[in-house]
């Protein structure tokens, strides 16, 4: 097992590198950078001064060849130095650390919602097949899977200051410092997030849980008596979560994206905010930063998935 | 002698898109305690389905038990609950599947999979049911049981997987045991030794054997007596050693034909039967084996025979029977 980890942690080296190249020349390839946007101010409504720009260009170091700036970059990254941003002038560190914990409260609060919601309808859809409640909510996943979520969010905030006068409190609110405010600011990004994964978790697990029904196994467990309820909660269930569980990181990595709507839409100060206004301004080392972040996010994830699915299915041995 | 299964008329019909499936149309036949019957056919004949009819297993959609009746040991199990037919099966009717690959699942020990049943018929405890798990694999011949029990079913071959079948089926001693084609996914070594264990089985625990499977090689050295199926109908029963000795159906005539036999001549060369099992959607009229039959007269293609005596509780469906016997 711990073999396993390592071996995936050093197949995880080439992935890393190529995305922050990746992100590195797509950055540079933008038409206007961040000198451009720090002499116009963020709206670029200025007049251009070439002189001042170059000035600034000279300062951050961006007049040097590209391999240069990467390599510097990359060279820092990998001392835990990230710089600090064009604009604020704050670490790239403080920037990060001081969101991340909103946004990783929303994607973990949005998935957990996704699962609460998504697979007991799975189940519930399967073995009620074709009748009333499966039609139902096999006709809700489709709405929401079909709904973008920033329009469903917008509705919802529309909604919920139209008809209760009510809206998220603005501002910046850690759960363990506010937790009532936080609760509020989060609660209806997350419900936005959570039923569109529902959706695709319900999806998911109907159409595993149908599979597994069919299977011969099934029919040995009916074959010993068992009452139907053990026999989906025992025999059917486990094995209908094994690929449910497998696509949670695929799944989990929209929901990450997700959340930089959402934060946008509902004003929370998180990562996700942070990335749409760093990539407005060119914010180099911020943007750089984040997908960094990302990447090694969602790296994680798939090897956290990969140990419940061998926990899942005994077929499956890492050592 | 008491009866310990009887079925009548059971029709058993899965509606499918193209076509009405009467998989099993009209199948009558009783079962004596501590007797072995075997019932035999070709694929696709209705042997499966009769099976699961008994267990009350069929899935539906799409398929459904249309009429007949099946009584075990005094109890009409078309008219019980679906709770109630739970206390029947894997207590009182043990069975055996035709796919031993498929049939454990892959997820849960070998030792959950025995205990289960151990604990909701006899009301075990986790541990006596473990120790009774041990000693049914060790009754079953898996050497080295209690490590064992704590396996998954891939780590068992084929022929292991069975025998935790068999060791399932017989867990909580039931009166009946079903087994479906026990056999016929393993190699040819195994099949011998997993029929003999359940044959050693039934017999000491003194448990009653329906036998599913095409070989009549099994028939003969392991039944009382036989059910000779063909699209869905018995078409012959007797005892074992009567239908060996007198054929009288030309298609049980064809398949004893299309195996060799140790006690006929080397130089009796085989005679598969000719043609394709029907389509048990769109079964011509009259009797559904006579496109292939070598006897067929007019009067097969009309009237569907029905079961008739040709001796001492030796039944057999054909217009033809006189020819048959003639001709052999
Ligand atoms: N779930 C199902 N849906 C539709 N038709 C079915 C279903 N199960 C069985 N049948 C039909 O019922 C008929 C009898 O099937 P059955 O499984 O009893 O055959 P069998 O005699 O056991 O054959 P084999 O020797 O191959 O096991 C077949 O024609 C099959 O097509
Ligand atoms: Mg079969």
């Amino acid at each position: 097992m711990g073999q396993y980890v390592l071996r995936r942690a050093i197949l995880a080296v080439p992935t890393i590198f190529a995305s922050t190249l990746v992100v590195f020349l797509v950055l540079r390839v933008l038409p206007g950078d961040v000198a451009l946007f720090i002499a116009l101010g963020t709206d670029a409504s200025g007049v251009a001064d070439e002189a001042a720009i170059e000035a600034i260009r000279e300062e951050l170091g961006l007049n040097r060849p590209l391999p240069v700036q990467y390599f510097v970059w990359i060279g820092n990254a990998l001392r835990g130095e990230f710089g600090e941003s064009a604009f604020t002038h704050r670490t790239v560190a403080y920037e990060i650390t001081s969101r991340l914990p909103l946004t990783v409260q929303l994607a973990l609060m949005g998935q957990i919602l996704a699962f609460a919601i998504g697979i007991p309808l799975g189940i519930v859809s399967a073995m009620r097949r074709d009748k009333a409640v499966d039609t139902i909510s096999r006709f809700w996943s489709i709405l929401f899977l079909a709904m973008p979520q920033f329009w469903v969010a917008l509705m919802l905030l529309l909604f919920t200051s139209r008809v209760f006068n009510w809206s998220p409190p603005l501002g910046y609110f850690l759960l363990w410092e506010h937790p009532g405010n936080n609760m509020l600011q989060l609660g209806p990004a997350a419900l936005v997030l959570g039923v569109g994964g529902a959706a695709i978790a319900a999806r998911m697990t109907r159409s595993s849980m149908l599979e597994v029904l069919g299977e011969d196994y099934i029919r040995t467990a009916r074959a010993k008596g068992l009452m139907p309820g053990v026999v989906i909660i025992r025999h059917a269930l486990r094995n209908a979560l094994i690929p449910v569980i497998s696509l949670s990181a695929v799944t989990f990595a929209f929901l990450l994206a997700g959340t930089v709507i959402l934060e946008t839409v509902y004003s929370i100060p998180g990562l996700g905010s942070l990335m749409l206004t760093s990539i407005r301004t060119r914010d180099y080392e911020v943007i750089q930063a984040l997908v960094l972040i990302s990447v090694v996010v969602v790296i994680l994830l798939n090897l956290v998935v990969d140990i419940v699915y061998a926990w899942l299915d005994p077929r499956i041995s890492y050592s | 002698m008491t009866t310990l299964l009887e079925v009548q008329d059971l029709r058993t019909q899965f509606t499918t898109d193209e076509a009405l499936v009467k998989a099993v149309d009209g199948v009558s036949f009783t079962l004596e305690e501590g007797k072995t019957l075997a019932l035999v056919g070709e694929s696709g004949c209705g042997k499966s389905v009769s099976a699961l009819s008994v267990m009350r297993l069929i899935p539906w959609p799409p398929g459904r038990i249309v009429s007949g009746s099946i009584v075990f040991d005094g109890v009409d199990l078309l008219a019980l609950r679906e709770h109630e037919m739970g206390r029947i099966r894997g207590k009182e009717i043990g069975m055996v599947f035709q796919e031993p690959m498929t049939s454990l699942n892959p997820v849960l020990t070998i030792g959950r999979q025995l205990t289960e049943a151990l604990e909701l018929h006899l009301g075990m405890s986790r541990y006596d049911a473990n120790q009774r798990a041990a000693e049914l694999l060790r009754q079953v011949g898996i050497p080295d049981a209690e490590s064992r029990l704590a396996q998954y079913p891939h780590q068992f071959s084929g022929g292991m997987r069975q025998r935790v079948m068999i060791a399932m089926a017989i867990s909580c001693n039931p009166k009946l045991v079903i087994a479906d084609e026990p056999t016929t996914a393993l190699d040819v070594t195994i099949q011998a030794q997993v029929l003999e264990l359940m044959k050693e089985l039934t017999q000491r625990l003194g448990v009653s054997l329906i036998i599913i499977t095409h070989n009549l090689g099994v028939v003969a050295r392991y039944a009382d007596d036989v059910n000779v199926m063909y699209a869905g109908k018995i078409i012959e029963r007797g005892s074992a050693a009567q239908v060996y000795a007198n054929p009288s159906h030309p298609y049980t005539l064809g398949l004893l034909k299309s195996v060799p036999r140790l006690d006929q001549p080397k130089t009796e060369s085989l005679d598969p039967i000719q043609g394709q099992p029907p389509d048990l959607g769109n079964l011509p009229p009259g009797c559904a084996f006579q496109p292939r039959c070598r006897y067929a007269v007019e009067r097969c293609t009309a009237d569907t025979p029905i079961l008739e005596s040709v001796g001492d509780g030796h039944e057999a469906a054909c217009w033809q029977i006189a020819e048959v016997a003639a001709a052999h």
